[in-house]
């Protein structure tokens, strides 16, 4: 931020003016027709020979000399100098000649006193001359050749003053700006670090836009994002506010819809927009809630994503391009975390449909089976969850008992699909199938994770199952989970083999084989889970099975 | 009248001084800086401020060191320190002992919460601290 210098004394600067204050140098300021406007450090002679027209006179006639860059000490009558003291880099006051001013040193030297001029100073001011001299000190006078080396040293004085004053307002300039980079280096370091952490984006959107209402030092800010996107999933229209509220949040949502169809929209800017004065925009609630108006739109490959508004400077200051450029390089980083938002979710509805296309591969390959590895899908979940599971691991559990039969692709549908009795080389095909889902899904690094659950749901409480006959807590949980509820809905499904079971009939299955087939732990969840969900989905499922 | 209070800034690079010692001049606070631990040192047991930033990496005497110094002098045994530091993984909880290093803050830091900091370390000052 450049700050203009306001000097006391026109031209000289502050720190120059009290230096020679100091050394009881006179100074006087006057303008172009001589009169003087202020003089201060001199006596009575100074004041008298100032106020004389004489010398007001002798100024007007010397006026272009003492303008002259080069400061030097002007004789305007025997013993009296004037010493210019240039203004800063030689500028000139505005306002042409008639409102020039002069600041000069003013030197006395010892022929002065006797001067016709001086005795015509006198005279003008009704005062006895030898009465005016008996107050004076000799040794007041300075002698020609020493005015001139005054002033000599007057002019290096105000050189390196100037020098000494540039320097150091650049000195603060570049601080200044200095330490706006570090606000906005520090922000955006902690944006990137925060982006990678594992947290809900409603999360980092609140904090950013607490952070970044801070270091603009604003009032308060709100990020508004977009309706209808469907990517945005729960985001979509979600606003979020930092500060003082400044209004309800459905007026301020309302403004923020009304503010995004301008910005970008109408307008056709991507970039930051300050409005200083926001009667201008002509949004009745908008001026009652902010003066100044900073509009960041979040805007990524050309689609707007939402916007960042935020109004009035807590300091009374008005926004300045800093802060909207902040803004803007922060309102990039918010446009990227939501274009990731986005990106995930694609990939996770992309990965969800790979999956659901591969189970219906399956379930398409024998009738009887349609909606089992989703109904199985759903139990699992329930009972991962009865069984007090974190989220991300219900999650899991429920994707692995979507794609538990996946390696049924491998086993002939002769087999998959014959009605009765099964040889016992047929039983063996049938038996290969987790062997070979396992060597499905261990081409797909996300997937890894899911192959317990797809090995060892044929493995048994008492180690009598396949493929590796593990017992008891040998078998991964994942496995013992999907066991159960793969067996639940085969028992109440009709198959090529039997006819389903009643649901009584089932959970008393269920409870006799605890122990035996089953985890005797999680078969007390199971069979106190609540299976309308199930139900609910078995009718769903039912209409396509009687077509099939 | 109080005057105010007295902050020692301490850092091997000068840009960081100008920047945290105009922020904390407009704040109001007095600002001493200093560009190596040895200078600091001096000029902390000679004038006692109210409080230090330290830069941590320092050539000669670093960072660290100056605070355990400093908490072994009587005179400057209460004075609080704040921490800058680019490397905070290599600053460790413990290595606060024996010392009076009041925050860790990592660069690059923001002046605003530097200044931040200052303000509420030097407000829970208890009355006639030395000065």
């Amino acid at each position: 931020m450049n700050r203009l210098r306001i000097h006391l004394h026109p031209g000289v600067s502050d720190r120059l003016w009290s230096r020679l204050e100091s050394l009881g140098v006179a100074m006087l300021v006057a303008d172009a027709q001589g009169q003087a406007q202020m003089l201060t450090g001199g006596g009575v002679l100074e004041k008298l020979i100032v106020a004389s027209p004489l010398f007001q006179a002798s100024l007007r006639e010397h006026w272009s000399t003492l303008q002259e860059p080069r400061p030097q000490a002007v004789s305007l009558w025997p013993g009296l100098w004037l010493v210019p003291l240039p203004s800063q880099g030689h500028r000139r006051l505005p306002g042409g000649r008639g409102h020039q001013r002069l600041t000069a040193a003013l030197l006395l030297g010892s022929e002065c006193p006797a001067s016709e001029q001086f005795h015509h100073a006198c005279d003008h001011a009704h005062l006895d001359h030898q009465a005016v001299l008996a107050t004076c000190e000799p040794t007041m006078f300075v002698r020609p050749l020493e005015a001139q080396r005054l002033a000599a040293t007057l002019a290096w004085m105000q050189q390196d003053v100037v020098e000494i004053d540039r320097r150091s307002g650049e000195l603060q300039t570049l601080s200044q700006q200095l330490g706006e980079s570090y606000e906005e280096l520090s922000l955006l370091y902690k944006f990137s670090a925060c982006m990678s952490v594992d947290q809900p984006p409603e999360t980092f959107l609140t904090w950013g836009c607490r952070e970044l209402r801070e270091t603009v030092g604003l009032r308060w800010m709100a990020l508004l994002l977009i309706e209808d996107e469907p990517r945005l999933n729960d985001l979509s229209d979600r606003i979020f506010t930092a500060g003082t509220d400044p209004c309800d949040p459905i007026t301020l949502r309302r403004l923020g819809r009304l503010l995004m169809q301008r910005y970008p929209g109408e307008a056709g800017v991507d970039g930051p927009v300050i409005v200083d004065d926001t009667a201008a925009l002509q949004l009745p609630i908008l001026h009652r809630i902010a003066r100044d108006l900073l509009l960041v739109p979040l805007v990524r490959d050309g689609k707007t994503l939402g916007l960042l508004f935020g109004g009035d400077k807590l300091d009374g200051t008005h926004l300045t391009s800093v802060d909207s450029k902040l803004c803007h390089a922060l309102a990039h980083s918010l446009a990227m975390f939501l274009e990731n938002v986005m990106l995930y979710e694609d990939m996770h509805l992309l990965s969800m449909g790979t999956l659901h296309a591969l189970t219906a591969t399956i379930d398409a390959k024998d009738p009887y089976t349609h909606g089992h590895s989703e109904r199985v899908a759903l139990l699992s979940r329930q009972l991962a969850t009865a069984a007090g599971l974190d989220e991300q691991k219900i999650e899991r559990i429920h994707l692995a008992g979507l794609v538990h039969d996946i390696g049924k692709i491998g086993v002939p549908e002769a087999v998959l699909c014959k009605p009765g009795k099964l040889s016992r080389e047929e039983f063996e095909l049938i038996k290969k199938h987790p062997e070979i889902g396992k060597r499905i899904l261990q081409d797909i690094p996300q997937m890894h994770d899911l192959i317990p659950g797809v090995l060892y749901h044929h493995e048994r409480w008492d180690g009598q199952g396949y493929p590796h006959g593990l017992a008891k807590k040998e078998i991964p949980l994942p496995g013992r989970l999907i066991c159960l509820a793969d067996s639940f809905d085969a028992m109440s499904s009709t198959r090529t083999y039997r006819r389903s079971m009643s649901h009584q009939t089932v959970m008393q299955e269920i409870q006799r084989c605890a122990g035996v087939q089953f985890d005797p732990d999680l078969a007390r969840f199971f069979v106190s889970l609540d299976f309308t969900p199930y139900f609910q989905m078995v009718e769903r499922h039912q209409p396509a099975e009687a077509s099939a | 009248m109080h005057s105010p209070p007295l902050i020692l800034m301490v850092d091997d690079e000068v840009h960081i001084l100008h920047v945290l010692g105009l922020k904390l001049r407009e704040a109001g606070f007095n600002v001493m800086p200093a560009e190596n631990g040895h200078e600091a040192f001096s000029l902390a047991v000679a004038h006692q401020p109210d409080m230090m930033i330290v830069d941590y990496q320092m050539p000669g005497l670093n960072g660290l060191e100056l605070c355990r110094r400093l908490h072994a002098q009587p005179r400057t045994a209460s004075m609080p320190a704040l921490m800058l530091t680019a490397h905070a993984s290599s600053f460790r909880e413990h290595d606060r002992d024996q010392t009076n290093i009041t925050a860790v803050l990592s660069k690059p830091f923001s002046p605003r919460e530097v200044l931040a900091h200052v303000q509420q370390t030097l407000a829970i000052q208890p009355e006639g601290c030395p000065r």
